[in-house]
């Protein structure tokens, strides 16, 4: 399988290989929308880089595609140098990539400890007979006095984190957060910040799609920027946000939002 | 050959008027909606039962026992909306399910009031008609002047008169609509309403050439949504184009290989629709 | 002595009953796929079971297993080319499948007796014998089938009963495993349709009926969907009530169907709890096209 490597400039005039997961020239429609348009990049492994855009920029229907739950009219997705474009979402999952969805997607007639499972037996790291959830796992979650609530019963947080603990007991390399911030208080946003960034330190690639710019600014060292179903900008939290088209674009649609 | 042709032009598009009526009802159902409503069925076979009541029983002359059997069917879909699927219509399988229940109820009541052995309803209209060397009972081509008219009149329902409008207002954005002081709870029992009497109508007019029994309208209904499949859920051009085409292929299987085969093709068209292109001819989208 | 036997024949089949509501339980009270036309399972299984029993195998018991397989590439064909289909769809399609052989069955006669059917001669010894025959299969059904909801199969079945798309994400191959639920589900009611056919001693297009798929989902709904155990549960309450109405089985149906419908409107769990779901699935579609 050929590897597309980036190579890209830092501020120290390093260059990184950008070939983790590298994304190619990819194009999609929905019935003449162009939802995503030549859009092309790479991500450096043990990196966590954000994503923002205003609303309709396509960053969802990347993540879909990049998952497998889109195919791409156009265009090549890479994962550790084989090619994953088109491939159906679950062996994309077993390949490594692990995923939230923007709106909560839990088993919503499961424990919040049968949510966590299900991904574990799913992965084969746990067996059906053996129904308990790592103490430890639920507390970084913070939901360990939650355990046994049904998924259906939780609040929009407690959701998101759910959600988070469910794609990492897949044991990814690469996790791609769909607006993980969304519907927490500062306390929650706190413990999801600090475990991503744990997840981080331990080399976790991390991909956030997020509006609370605050946040993601402060954990991302890269961020791209979307616009229109293309990038319209690829550098640090600082040189985007002073990047004019970038400021264009938001005021353009009137939301920049702040946690 | 040619007056095997010629049958089949014939018949198809009476059939295809037919099963126009019986359709049309049920995609404005759901395009106004999104109800799959599994109880039109029972419908199409409480109309004819109604008319057999009516006529038959209570000697009423055709014309009242023809309006009642109609008035009757609209009532009973409006009550059946109202207490059964407008409190659980988010969930479409839910819908479906309870209508699918009560199908079957109004089946099992109509079985134990009038028997298990067929019945039939005598002929409004007497006599036969030829057309391009076919000749039809005029009963049956009455139902070609019923789609016509009923056509003009939806058409012009939806495009000039204000309830009408509503009603493809709500098709288009339900939420919408009630935002802009439309209550779409009144517009699904329009709807309702509508849909039993083009079912009601249709059903009626061909009642006579039939054997009434009380598990009659499944088959019919079945065809009806290969057609509303095949033809886009929700889009009235698509129903009626579907129709034809289903008029048209059923006759020239019956004709041409056995009437046996006829429910048989519908539901392999429903089945062929539903794999290849669930959206349909003009549809909205699976 | 009378009495027994009555006793003992509904009884049995209330059993293969159970199986039948069991094989429905297992495909939408756990894979989330609801079907309205099992019966075209049972019927496969009992005219496959029957025409090899006449012609070509003498073993009603391997007949019964054939009837069973015959109903699994039924399964197979259906599964393998409805998987993406939505509920309303599936059950659409499960339901016209189950008319067309209906029809099938009154038109080929030549091979299927047509509106006659085929008559069976005797293969229990009693109907004692019949009746533990019938109670042996029901619990080797029962055992078998909450093993699998019980298994890891089971939980892969409720994940994506629960949300198809994000049990994707956590790399489960849900088609495979819809593809199992179908296969697990045809052949148990495949037996039970062939069973009943040799237990009655005809087998008649009316096998194919929709009461038949009707009562598949009126068992479990009564007896609680999800659980196996309900499915049996609601077996026998189905024939006690046949029993209350004896006299009249049109009163029987009619009752039926109205337990249904209430159920169905004021029950807060049971069917509404799956098909809410088909609900959320539907939903859920269009949710991940959001941008």
């Amino acid at each position: 399988m050929v590897s597309f490597a980036f190579t890209a400039e830092t501020g120290s005039g390093r260059s990184r290989v950008l070939d983790f997961l590298s994304v190619n020239n990819l194009g999609k429609n929905f019935g003449g929308i162009a939802a995503l348009v030549q859009v092309e990049f790479g991500l450096e492994k043990g990196s966590i880089v954000g994503l923002i855009g205003p609303n309709g920029a396509g960053k969802s229907t990347l993540f879909n595609v990049i998952t497998g739950f889109y195919k791409p009219d156009s265009g090549k997705v890479f994962f550790k140098g084989q090619d994953i474009t088109g491939i159906s979402p679950h062996k994309i999952a077993r390949a490594g990539i692990a995923r939230t969805f923007q709106l909560n997607r839990p088993f919503p007639n499961m424990t919040v400890s049968e949510n966590l499972n299900t991904a574990r037996v799913a992965k084969g790291t746990a067996r059906t007979s053996r129904v308990s959830t790592e103490p430890l796992d639920l507390q970084s979650l913070g939901l360990a006095d939650r355990q046994n609530t049904l998924a259906k019963f939780l609040s929009q947080g407690d959701l998101k984190r759910l959600e988070i603990g469910r794609a990492l007991a897949t044991k990814p390399e690469l996790l791609l957060l769909d607006e993980p911030f969304g519907g927490s208080n500062p306390g929650e946003l706190g413990a999801i910040v600090s475990l991503i960034e744990k997840l981080h330190r331990a080399g976790l690639t991390i991909f956030i799609i997020e509006h609370i710019l605050t946040e993601l600014m402060r954990l991302a060292e890269r961020v791209i920027v979307m616009n229109n179903g293309t990038v319209i900008a690829d550098g640090t939290p600082r040189t985007v946000v002073n990047d004019p088209e970038v400021i264009t674009a938001y005021l353009g649609e009137g939301r920049f939002e702040n946690a | 050959m040619d007056e095997v042709i010629s049958a089949i032009l014939v018949y198809g598009t009476l059939w295809g008027a037919t099963y126009s009526l019986l359709a049309l009802g049920l995609t404005l159902i759901y395009g106004v909606g999104k109800i799959v409503n599994l109880a039109h069925g029972a419908f199409i076979m409480l109309s004819a039962y109604f008319f057999y009541y009516f006529l038959v029983l209570g000697g009423v002359n055709y014309v009242a026992s023809f309006l009642l059997a109609i008035l009757c069917v609209i009532a009973l879909a409006v009550l059946m909306y109202v207490l059964a699927i407008h409190p659980i219509r988010q969930s479409e399988m839910s819908v479906l399910t309870i209508t699918f229940g009560l199908g079957l109820v109004f089946q099992y009541v109509i079985l134990l009031t009038f028997g298990p052995l067929s019945k039939s309803v005598p002929y409004i209209f007497s006599g036969t008609m030829t057309f391009l060397g076919t000749t039809v009972e005029t009963q049956f081509a009455s139902v070609i002047i019923a789609f016509v008219i009923s056509c003009a009149l939806l058409s012009l329902f939806l495009s000039r008169f204000k309830v009408g409008k509503a009603v493809r207002a709500v098709a288009q954005d339900g939420e919408a609509a009630e935002a802009f002081g439309i209550s779409t709870f009144r517009i699904y029992i329009l709807t309702m309403g509508i849909a039993a009497a083009l079912a009601g109508v249709a059903s009626v007019l061909v009642a006579p050439t039939y054997a009434l029994f009380p598990g009659m309208g499944w088959e019919p209904m079945v065809t009806v949504f290969a057609i509303l499949i095949f033809g886009g859920l929700g889009s009235i051009k698509g129903t009626i184009l579907a129709s034809f085409i289903l008029g048209y292929t059923r006759n020239a299987v019956s004709l041409v290989f056995s009437p046996a085969y006829g429910p048989v093709v519908a539901l392999v068209v429903l089945i062929a629709v539903i794999l290849v292109r669930p959206s349909g001819i003009f549809g909205r989208g699976v | 002595m009378l009495g027994d036997r009555y006793l003992l024949v509904i009884l049995t089949i209330a059993n293969l009953y159970a199986v039948l509501a069991m094989s429905w339980d297992i495909l939408a009270g756990y894979a989330g796929q609801v079907s309205f036309g099992h019966a075209a399972f049972f019927g496969l299984g009992a005219y496959t079971s029957a025409f090899l029993y006449l012609h070509y195998i003498a073993n009603p018991w391997l007949t019964m297993l054939l009837g069973g397989a015959a109903a699994v590439l039924l399964s197979l064909v259906i599964g393998g080319t409805c998987m993406r289909l939505r509920g309303v769809y599936l059950a659409l399609l499960t339901m016209a499948v189950a008319l067309v052989l209906g029809d099938m069955a009154v038109i080929l006669s030549p091979i299927t007796g047509g509106e006659n059917g085929l008559p069976l001669t005797t293969v229990f010894a009693s109907t004692m014998n019949a009746y533990y025959s019938s109670l042996v299969f029901m619990l080797v059904s029962l055992v078998t089938l909450i093993g699998i909801s019980k298994s890891r199969m089971g939980l892969m079945f409720k994940a994506i009963r629960e949300d198809e798309d994000a049990a994707k994400s956590l790399g489960i191959d849900t088609f495979r495993y819809k593809l199992a639920a179908f296969v697990v589900s045809a052949f148990f009611a495949g037996v039970a349709g062939a069973f009943y056919g040799h237990f009655i001693q005809i087998v008649v297009p009316s096998y194919f009926s929709l009461n038949v798929s009707f009562y598949a989902i009126l068992m479990p709904v009564m007896g609680g969907i999800g659980t196996i155990m309900g499915a049996v549960l609601g077996a026998y309450i189905l024939q006690l009530l046949e029993e209350s109405v004896r006299g009249s089985a049109q009163y029987a149906l009619l009752l039926e169907a109205l337990i249904f419908v209430l159920i169905l409107r004021f029950a807060p769990s049971g069917l509404l709890h799956i098909v809410r779901h088909g609900f959320v699935r539907f939903h859920s579609r269009n949710r991940v096209r959001e941008v």
